[in-house]
């Protein structure tokens, strides 16, 4: 019957008039099947048409050449240049190639707006969800390894300090983001890793090199941006985890996740709950851990509201109570034992933001303030092998405590002209005020940096196949320090202002092939970062770290080029990814040993500007999808990390026979070869295999082998570190699903094997992956 | 005879009725044509997929509200389809079928893209479909929607 309207409705903008222009006929396919619908624009105009079902359509335009934008769902967009009068006797034909590889997805870090991570001028690398789960992570420290040039490590026996090191550089170097701000503190940057839940991650996008400057002058390696999830519908989640590390350490956690969302979504609250009890592991039988004691409670609520389409309030609020305790005897007063290190952190993280945009969505407003506060109890200490009276006082006294206030707010403009140039300026401001003591050392880190950066950026897009950011940062840093180790003082008072300039481009050699450059200058004024805050022990007795007198600040600039091909062959995708960066660093803060120099005979750090350094090196990754149900992809990193001159690690005072200064050309615990696989097997509806493998290559590591801080440089193993997982899926019914999960993480157990033993072991001579071969057992229901 | 058939028809609209306070009776296209043959009415066709965060937003929240239930069960014929299914559908005597589906992801249905499609803007979803008595499209609807905003729509 009256069917037919439909079709003649739908029809009816085919039916336009041609006169003076030409009418062009094209048809849209697969290569084999026509697609249906899909939407073809003429570049820089407003004119367009839609294909009909049978893939064809047909376009007035005029005689000059044009370039037209082709899309349809579950395909690349395609770009291809016309001249209309090539085609009055003959149709146009358009294939499009199918987007399994997820190359449309949408990013944020390339230039701090919202971007298709294709037309990102800078790399950004994407972190899902899936890979977390594939790897049984439990927190962001056990996910990060999985992109090249990005290896998390751990640094301490007592205390489980972790970092990430993006293209080699310390933990430092890199700059932590949640939702793109940087709450993060640098007492934060030792724990925090370990302290966010995977479960409210929505996804990490990761940049190497400093390609992303506009992030803040100090993200020399990279940044790592956590986004945390946008809830639509209700939905709630139970997920609980037992693994055990080498069979016999439980490690377990209970995740709870929910989120209520209105029915006209303007108004939405997100609450989650995590805890996780790890119990220490000890490797070798000395009755000191490998790994650390880790009790983590956390909460938090993400709320938001929409006043109307165009505006957005959000408030955050999260609090975190972790207890980490390491050493021995674990189950005594600290101050009975020979080594603990106890942390009890208290954690309080307050956010607000506010979004704006006009009706045309080219004007987008942002302003936001966020606070982070820490108190924090610490015990850094114990007998030391010892059990002497002064033993005991020394242990007694190794309490301390710590406060750390850390306060950003800003706000960010963005316009978007109508030939789609983009102009974004901004200005934050960062407050970060820490006071760390523990008199009993007379140890005291009272630390204040306060800094506003102004940055602004034009995106320019003079021609289809290429796009430029052009910008620059103007930050103006305060650092106001007192430092002091028993009778050493040290002061930083700087005030200096640095712009720092960056430049990327993007160009499209060919469909298949873009090419991408960029220069990025970046600064760090002297403070105290996370490790000069770590303390460990070593010989029985602390070792601390403290900054030199007259620190100068360190520049950096970063270079890389990248070539990224994807190309599809019939049904198999493929993606390469070729980089090469090299980062050249002057009066890197590096930590040099002068040995036992205190007057208690602990072993004093000092932070100095370093031989100039450069790291230089190419990550390639490989993706292939050969179809839906199967994923590989695998990167590799090769690599130089190369101080200019000799760097000296260890000063010796040439009292000790047989121990001179130690000096070494290259990075420690950098090795120069290091990659990741990451494999997804979907069998059926309900079984799932996941294979995931990190590979870390030979490198260089420390070691403290006397009283006077003497130290060899130790050639370490490489390991590879493998984790199948097995999933289970169920649907009770369409609000209630099940999930139970089952996998060995570094099944081969391929782990440390030469770990000092004792009360004057190095707690710092840890290396490689970081558990043994552990059981995990996973169980996920709830409506998701 | 007339008047049997008539006490029929409308003991059965009660029974569809009764039903209606629980959820939408929902028609499979066969149906629709089949009912649109009988009897002309006003019909709402609603395209999801199981991805769709918002198609499921509106699946739990707005369609199971009692006075969107009552409106849609009373006045209106109503399909529900997943955009990317792969079933062979017949109806107005043509088949419909999903070819995309052998090589491509997400494939949305011949149907679904006939009835879903825009100019200037890809396939997007959730898509829903208001036909007036004649079965000519009154509006399309091509984002999410509350109840209120729905019963709007309905009562144009």
């Amino acid at each position: 019957m009256s069917v037919k309207y439909v079709f003649i409705l739908l029809l009816c903008p085919f039916f336009l008039k041609a006169q003076e222009h030409v009418m062009l006929s094209g048809s849209v396919s697969d290569g084999t099947n026509p697609i249906p619908f899909a939407t073809i624009l003429v570049s820089g105009t407003t004119t367009g048409a839609s294909a009909n079902e049978d893939g064809n359509f047909q376009l007035q335009l005029q005689q000059e050449p044009v370039t037209l934008i082709v899309q349809a769902v579950g395909f690349k967009t395609q770009r291809q240049t016309v001249t209309p009068s090539a085609y009055k006797n003959s149709v146009l034909k358009i294939t499009l190639q199918e987007d399994l590889l997820g190359l449309e997805e949408v990013v944020v870090s390339a230039t701090r707006n919202r971007i298709s991570k294709k037309e990102a001028p800078v790399i950004v690398k994407v972190l899902s969800p899936k890979l977390f789960k594939a790897t049984q992570s439990i927190s962001l420290a056990d996910g990060l390894n999985y992109q090249p040039g990005v290896r998390v490590e751990t640094n301490c026996q007592n205390c489980g300090f972790t970092q990430v090191r993006l293209n080699g550089l310390e933990g430092q170097y890199t700059q932590i983001l949640v939702n793109s701000r940087p709450v993060f503190s640098a007492l934060n940057g030792v724990y925090g890793l370990e302290q966010i839940p995977v479960s409210i991650i929505d996804r990490v996008e990761v940049v190497r090199s400093g390609g992303s400057a506009l992030f803040g002058s100090n993200a020399i390696a990279g940044t790592v941006n956590i986004i945390t999830k946008e809830p639509v519908n209700n939905s709630w989640e139970v997920n609980s985890n037992l693994a055990l590390i080498d069979g016999k350490t439980a490690d377990r956690s209970l995740n709870l996740n929910t989120s209520i969302v209105s029915e006209d979504l303007t108004t939405g609250v997100t609450l989650f709950g995590m805890y996780r009890d790890r119990n220490t592991y000890d490797a070798n039988g000395d009755g000191f851990s490998e790994i650390t004691k880790l009790t983590n409670h956390s909460f938090g609520t993400k709320a938001f509201y929409r006043p109307n389409d165009n505006s957005k309030i959000g408030l955050d609020l999260t609090a975190i109570k972790e207890y980490r305790r390491g050493g021995d005897r674990v189950d005594l007063a600290p101050q009975f034992t020979d080594i603990t290190e106890e942390l009890d952190h208290n954690t309080f993280f307050a956010g607000a933001d506010y979004e704006l945009y006009n009706d045309e969505r080219t004007i987008n407003f942002t302003a936001y303030a966020s606070i982070q506060h820490t108190d924090r109890a610490s015990y850094y200490g114990g007998l030391g092998g010892g059990r002497t009276a002064a033993d005991s006082v020394a242990a007694n006294n190794a309490f301390g405590n710590t406060k750390d206030l850390a306060l950003v707010s800003g706000a960010k403009f963005s316009y978007t002209f109508a030939n789609d140039d983009v102009l974004t300026s901004g200005l934050e401001y960062q407050l970060n005020d820490t006071e760390d003591a523990i008199p009993g050392y007379n140890r005291i880190v009272d630390q204040r940096v306060n800094s506003v950066g102004l940055y602004s950026q034009y995106e320019w897009k003079p021609i289809e196949a290429f796009t430029t950011l052009l910008g620059a940062r103007l930050d103006h840093i305060s650092v106001d320090g007192f430092y002091s180790i028993q009778d050493i003082e040290r002061r930083s008072q700087v005030s200096e202002t640095v712009l720092s300039p960056r430049i990327t481009l993007l160009f499209d050699i060919t469909e298949d092939l873009q090419f991408r450059g960029g220069y990025a200058r970046g600064f760090r004024a002297p403070q105290a970062f996370n490790e000069d805050l770590h303390i460990s022990s070593v010989g029985g007795e602390q070792r601390f770290a403290i900054l030199s007198d007259d620190l100068e600040s360190e520049f950096s600039n970063a270079y890389t080029a990248s070539l990224n091909f994807t190309k599809d062959f019939n049904k198999t995708q493929t993606a390469l990814l070729l980089e090469g960066f090299y980062t050249t660093l002057q009066n890197p803060f590096t930590l040099v040993s002068t040995g036992a120099s205190l007057p208690n005979g602990a072993i004093l750090d000092e932070s100095r500007n370093g031989s100039g350094a450069y790291v230089a090196g190419t990550n390639i990754e490989l993706t292939v999808s050969p179809s839906q149900d199967l994923y590989f992809q695998a990167g590799m990193t090769f690599q130089k990390s190369i101080y200019k001159e000799g760097q000296v690690l260890f000063e010796s005072d040439g009292t000790v026979p047989g121990e001179s200064d130690v000096i070494i050309s290259e990075f420690t615990r950098s090795p120069n070869l290091y990659g990741f696989l990451n494999a997804n097997w979907v069998m059926s509806e309900a079984f799932k295999l996941d294979l995931t493998a990190s590979y870390t290559g030979s490198m260089i590591a420390p070691h403290i082998i006397s009283d006077s801080g003497f130290m060899l440089l130790e050639k370490t193993p490489d390991f590879i570190d493998v984790t199948p997982k097995l999933t289970y899926h169920l649907d009770v019914k369409d609000t209630f699903h099940v999930e139970l999960s089952t996998g060995v993480q570094n099944v081969f157990n391929s782990y440390q094997n030469d770990f000092d033993q004792g009360p004057l072991r190095d707690s710092d001579y840890i290396y490689g992956p970081n558990r043994p071969r552990t059981f995990f057992f996973g169980i996920r229901f709830g409506d998701f | 005879m007339k008047q049997l058939i008539f006490f029929l028809f409308l003991s059965c609209g009660s029974l569809i009725a009764q039903k209606s306070d629980q959820q939408i009776n929902w028609l499979s296209w066969e149906q629709l044509e089949s009912a649109l043959a009988k009897k002309p009415k006003k019909t709402l066709i609603f395209f999801y997929a199981d991805w769709c965060a918002y198609c499921k937003k509106i699946d739990r929240v707005v369609f199971t509200k009692p006075e969107v239930i009552k409106k849609i069960n009373q006045d209106f014929y109503a399909v529900r389809m997943n955009a990317e299914t792969t079933d062979t559908i017949s109806f107005d005597g043509t088949l419909f079928t999903n070819p995309l589906a052998k090589t491509q992801r997400n494939a949305v249905h011949q149907l679904a893209a006939l009835l879903g499609s825009r100019e200037n803007y890809a396939f997007s979803l959730p898509v829903t479909l208001f036909f007036d008595e004649q079965f000519k499209v009154k509006s399309r609807v091509f984002e999410y929607y509350t109840s209120e905003e729905l019963l709007k729509y309905l009562n144009q």
